[in-house]
């Protein structure tokens, strides 16, 4: 093939489309990996430290505590968190008290290991460049044409820096080459085989030196070799180890019993780990393909002959052949010949939609959100932030130039439901094989739950495909990139909304339902909540509050719902290009003409926004009549009327905005979910508008009055309201308007289906009727004027709603406190673990004090002067003083898990705090009334805690001594 | 490069591998004697072990392309030093060379090139089918490889007599 005489005058590639006309998502992918591997690695050895340098019995003593405050591995984490909730202070002081830190050995191992990706970084080149490997090019080059050739080349790669060139001369059957070295001192390899071949293939030559430049040019030396270093420093110091330890957990250390006990959980946790492999493995043999192709096109364009690139495929028949010839692929760092020899000449591998990445992009998110758990509460929403940008930008590009390449070669748009579907699916399969949602479970009882999140990268991934359309369709800057980022970074910071309150609270119901609609309604903390009737719009509202989009804190990212109806609104409100944009122009240079304009202008969208306004606000009416009573100064200052009269305009707001994005993404074609977010936001801005004037004339409404029948202005009363009212309608609204539209568009398609079934072609519906010109500029600047008040509004809702908190009740009163009584095995597990983390110690103390207390009593009684009287009263002070403290102490230990036992153990509480008054009673009134009563409690004291000692060896707590 | 092998104080006798090497590949590829240079810097040990291992494949950011290059430099130097190791190998001083070339190794001294003895016509025979077979199997077309052969063995016939010289008289010939 290539061994043959070039031809003469061949021209170079040709390259339709600059497959750099948008950024191709590699430095975040590769950002993806870096973050994952350090997030791994930071999470990864401390683990395996501890297991290798905890003693054992220390830390039996700190997993005891768990058991003692009533935790049982095998139930779900709802009810887990349940049991922990009830013993928490006594769980924390029994943890600490058994804690063992090593948190310097971590650092030390992190530091090394750092110090070693640096080294392995900076060693890597001088490794493959040692003396025994290749040779300098000015040793070889012996008829001195190489130099002025390839100093010729890199002139044509623009490179500022020129590269190190050597030669392998013992690769003298291959002729390649290989670039390699750190950010800035690189160097190119030449093979042996190449070099003896420049004169004879030096097409081949130019062609394979200018692959290399392009690599260079490209920056993919840097971040590529980083990668390298970072995995295998890695891979060696920390996976293997951290590996080691897992199969050590899983198999060998401890008692079986204890092994099965947390089985599910380390193997999610190993299974997760081993995930990373495959993740990362994959990942970076599907960047480097990328890389390739760029760097082909690169080299194409700088005047390489194609010749080189036509190395005949082995022929494969069957499937099992071709599927596995597909498998190995995958796993590789260059893509076949055949697919390089076709992007030449139509890049569209570099602008297609696979499947592939995007599974591994969200898998790889999920494991690193595993990896991020132990952060900081505070810093949950950056967390949400980093992962959404992550997934939302990587498949973004990714859709942006599926997008681009669809409208430059006139083919249909892709959707982007299946770009969040393969997301989602990733994040899925690592929520599902790791340990975040099932815990110690082998699978979560509701692993439907997860399809919120499916849910939502579908909705963001579909957002992002329509809007792309609309923006490149009306774009006209030299550049695309602010265009993408803007369209990239609102459906982040929504995907990151839904994230932040997955993290908070949407990710326990992987386990079930576990709030008790008593509860949630208790939680807003209004007089008489919960009623003792709860009718269905309070069951409703109950749900709602624990929705996303609920929490009005700024951090939650709530606002983000906005800017998916106020960006697109631009798109169309921009005047679309006469001529040819200057991206276009770069990008395509054989175009003439702009691409066509949007079919939804703004002038159709608002109209569609004000009609589900006027619905919201007959809506909101019709609530109102609803809550209207004769007498409001009776009911108004009841909780349960107060958050009616709150829920009953956000529930209508949210509804008219998903019937009005319902019915417009119905009947719209193109830009269907687009279109009706637009107006659905239009109905909201509306809604909340008719909210603040029926609440400010409040009084002055006849039938609509709610509050009061004195009819005045009421602005500062209606205002705290209406903010809040926003805040869910803007983000809970948007989100529900979004799923809404799903279903009108179905619906939508259901119906067109059925109704053009014998319809004459000309009966279709038409496209909209262009407006006139000053109608057209009205739209746009209405629309303009939309936008600033939706996004004017949402900033003065999130500076103004800082301070409001929902209630300052503990979550955990949400929550369904009924538990199952364990299994008897966990119960008397539960039992020992009670007495071995310090409830025996407590007996003992209490056994103790009461013996000391008995004794100073003796030395009292056989005082015989008063010198001796006075010594043996301030002893008895010291030990009433002793059972006062130790009687204190055993009550903060905790419960005991089994109620028969907690019974008795509340018995010897009582009676040693008996005991502790009467000491008291008798040391400041001594005397025969005293001393008697002091006898009597200290017997009960005594035949208490030999109750309790014989309750814990009958139900197998603890073993008897043998006489 | 004859006299670095008299230098080293071993076995002169014969003709060094890389400078038979060198000089067949002048005569029948020119064009090839950048990569003769370049391996001129490894010893032969090292030589024959890259030249005979399989070449790069897809390695990160390479090029990508295989084995595409069927060059005569590599089918001399294989050939002709399998026919020389063999010939020492049936040598009466096999453990010796190895010793030798330990103790080099150990004292980190270069290695001691692999030279050619003289040989006789029937080992002249042996070396021309070892080439002939190198070459078939590393792609070259018969007609070259012929052509490659011949030289190989003009050069042992012709370059013999004069590189021994007068010193080739020794224990160690290898003609055994």
């Amino acid at each position: 093939m290539a061994d043959s005489a070039p031809e003469a005058g061949e021209r170079p590639a040709s390259v339709p489309l600059d497959e750099r006309v948008l950024a191709a998502g590699t430095t975040l992918r590769f950002i993806l990996l870096l973050l994952l591997l350090a997030a791994a690695g930071a999470s990864m050895v401390p683990g395996t430290v501890w297991h290798l340098l905890a003693s054992s019995e220390t830390a039996d003593k700190a997993a005891a505590c768990w058991l003692a405050a009533g935790l049982d591995p095998g139930v779900s984490m709802n009810e887990s968190y349940v049991q922990h909730t009830q013993n928490a202070s006594a769980l924390k002081e029994c943890t600490a008290r058994y804690s063992q830190d090593f948190s310097g050995v971590p650092l030390g191992v992190g530091t090394v290991a750092i110090a070693t990706v640096v080294a392995v970084y900076w060693l890597l080149p001088v490794w493959r460049t040692r003396r025994s490997k290749v040779t300098p090019l000015d040793a070889m080059d012996v008829h001195g044409g190489l130099r002025p050739l390839l100093d010729e080349l890199v002139s044509i790669a623009g490179l500022t820096r020129q590269p190190r060139f050597v030669v392998d001369p013992g690769a003298a059957s291959t002729a390649g080459a290989v670039a390699f070295g750190r950010w800035r001192g690189h160097t190119v390899c030449l093979d042996g085989g190449l070099v003896a071949t420049s004169d004879t293939q030096r097409d081949r030559f130019r062609a394979v030196v200018l692959h290399e430049l392009a690599h260079l040019r490209n920056g993919d030396i840097g971040v590529t070799y980083v990668t390298i270093a970072l995995w295998r420093v890695f891979f060696v110091l920390v996976l293997l180890p951290w590996a080691a330890v897992g199969l050590d957990i899983l198999f060998f250390a401890g008692t079986p019993d204890a092994r099965s006990q947390f089985a599910p959980f380390n193997t999610h946790d190993r299974v997760l780990g081993g995930l990373i492999v495959l993740a990362v493995y994959l990942t970076r043999a599907g960047i480097l393909r990328n890389r390739e192709i760029y760097a082909d096109l690169m080299a194409a364009r700088w005047g390489a002959s194609r010749k080189p690139w036509e190395v005949p495929a082995p022929q494969r028949s069957g499937v099992w052949s071709r599927l596995f010839a597909g498998f190995v692929e995958l796993w590789r760092t260059h893509p076949s010949w055949a697919l390089r020899r076709t992007s030449l000449t139509d890049p569209k591998a570099l602008f297609a939609l696979e499947r592939l990445p995007l599974f591994l992009t969200g898998l790889a998110a999920d494991i690193l959100v595993w990896h991020l758990g132990s952060l900081p509460y505070g810093l949950l929403p950056a967390k949400a932030v980093l992962v959404a940008g992550l997934v939302v930008g990587i498949g973004g590009v990714a859709l942006w130039r599926a997008v681009l390449y669809a409208l430059l070669t006139g083919r249909p748009a892709p959707s982007g439901w299946p770009v969040g579907l393969w997301l989602g699916f990733g994040i899925a399969v690592g929520e599902l094989t790791g340990p975040r949602a099932a815990g110690n479970q082998w699978l979560p009882a509701h692993p439907e739950a997860l399809l919120i999140l499916v849910a939502a990268l579908v909705l963001v991934m579909t957002w992002t495909a329509q809007n792309a359309e609309w923006w490149l369709r009306s774009w006209r800057g030299r550049s695309l990139g602010p265009a993408m980022l803007a369209g990239l970074a609102a459906p982040s910071l929504a995907l990151a909304s839904v994230l932040y309150w997955w993290y908070v609270q949407g990710e326990v119901l992987t386990h079930g339902w576990p709030f008790t609609t008593a509860g949630l309604l208790g939680s807003y903390g209004l007089p008489g909540l919960p009623p003792a009737h709860i009718g269905p719009l309070l069951e409703v509202v109950a749900v709602v509050g624990v929705l996303p989009g609920t929490d009005a804190s700024a951090e939650s990212l709530w606002w983000a719902g906005v800017l998916l109806w106020a960006l697109p609104l631009l798109a169309p409100a921009i005047r679309a290009p006469a001529r040819r944009p200057k991206w276009l122009a770069g990008a395509l240079p054989e175009t003439v003409a702009p691409l066509a304009p949007n079919p939804s202008g703004p002038g159709r969208l608002l109209a569609a926004g004000l009609a589900g306004g006027l619905v919201c606000w007959a809506g909101l009416a019709m609530a109102r009549a609803h809550m209207h009573t004769p007498d409001p100064a009776a009911v108004r200052m009841t909780g349960p009327f107060q958050l009616a009269h709150l829920m009953w305009p956000v529930l209508v707001i949210c509804g008219a905005m998903a019937l009005t994005a319902a019915v417009v993404a119905a009947v719209t074609d193109s830009a269907w979910l687009l279109a009706g977010l637009v107006a659905a936001g239009i109905t909201a801005l509306l809604g909340a508008g008719g909210t603040y004037l029926l609440m400010s004339t409040d009084g002055c409404l006849g039938p609509l009055n709610t509050m009061t029948n004195t009819c005045r202005w009421w602005p500062d009363v209606a205002w705290p309201l209406v903010r809040i009212e926003l805040a869910y309608a803007l983000a809970l609204g948007t989100l529900v308007a979004g799923l809404s539209a799903f279903a009108g568009r179905g619906a939508g398609l259901l119906w067109r289906r059925r109704g053009r079934i014998g319809q004459h072609p000309a009966a279709r519906p038409t496209a909209e009727r262009p407006l006139g010109r000053v109608r057209q500029r009205g739209a746009r600047v209405a629309a303009v004027a939309v936008v600033a008040v939706g996004v004017g509004t949402t900033v003065l809702t999130v500076q103004t709603s800082r301070s409001t908190t929902r209630s300052a009740k503990p979550p955990e009163s949400m929550l369904d406190q009924s538990t199952r009584a364990p299994s008897a095995s966990m119960a008397r597990i539960q039992g020992q673990a009670w007495s071995a983390a310090g409830g025996l110690d407590h007996i003992n103390a209490l056994s103790a004090a009461a013996r000391e207390y008995t004794t100073a009593f003796e030395a009292v009684a056989r005082s015989t002067s008063d010198a001796e009287f006075a010594t043996a009263m301030g002893k008895l002070n010291t030990t009433c003083a002793e059972l006062v403290r130790v009687t204190k102490r055993a009550g903060a230990y905790f419960t005991v898990p089994n109620p028969a036992g907690q019974q008795v153990w509340s018995g010897v509480l009582t009676r040693y705090r008996q005991l502790a008054t009467a000491c008291r009673n008798l040391t400041t009134h001594p005397g025969s009334a005293t001393t008697r009563a002091a006898t009597a409690a200290h017997q009960d004291a005594a035949g208490s805690a030999d109750a309790m000692i014989h309750w814990l060896a009958k139900s197998g707590a603890i073993r008897r001594k043998s006489p | 490069m004859d006299s670095e092998a008299a230098r080293s104080g071993g076995r002169t006798d014969g003709t060094p591998v890389r400078d038979l090497v060198h000089d067949v590949v002048a005569q029948v590829a020119p064009e090839e004697l950048p990569l003769v240079a370049g391996l001129a810097g490894f010893d032969d040990a090292t030589v024959v072990r890259r030249l005979g291992g399989r070449g790069r494949r897809r390695e990160t950011l390479g090029f990508g392309l295989g084995e595409v290059a069927a060059l005569v430099t590599p089918v001399v130097w294989l050939a002709v030093n399998h026919a020389a190791q063999r010939l020492v190998e049936t040598g009466v001083d096999a453990g010796a060379g190895k010793a030798r070339s330990a103790l080099r190794k150990l004292l980190r001294r270069p290695a001691e090139p692999v030279m050619v003895p003289r040989l006789t016509r029937e080992q002249l025979a042996e070396v021309r089918e070892s080439v002939l077979e190198v070459a078939a199997r590393r792609g070259l077309e018969e007609e070259r490889a012929s052509t490659i052969a011949d030289a190989v063995v003009a050069r042992l016939v012709l370059a013999g007599p004069e590189d021994s010289g007068p010193e080739l008289t020794g224990p160690d010939r290898g003609e055994a």
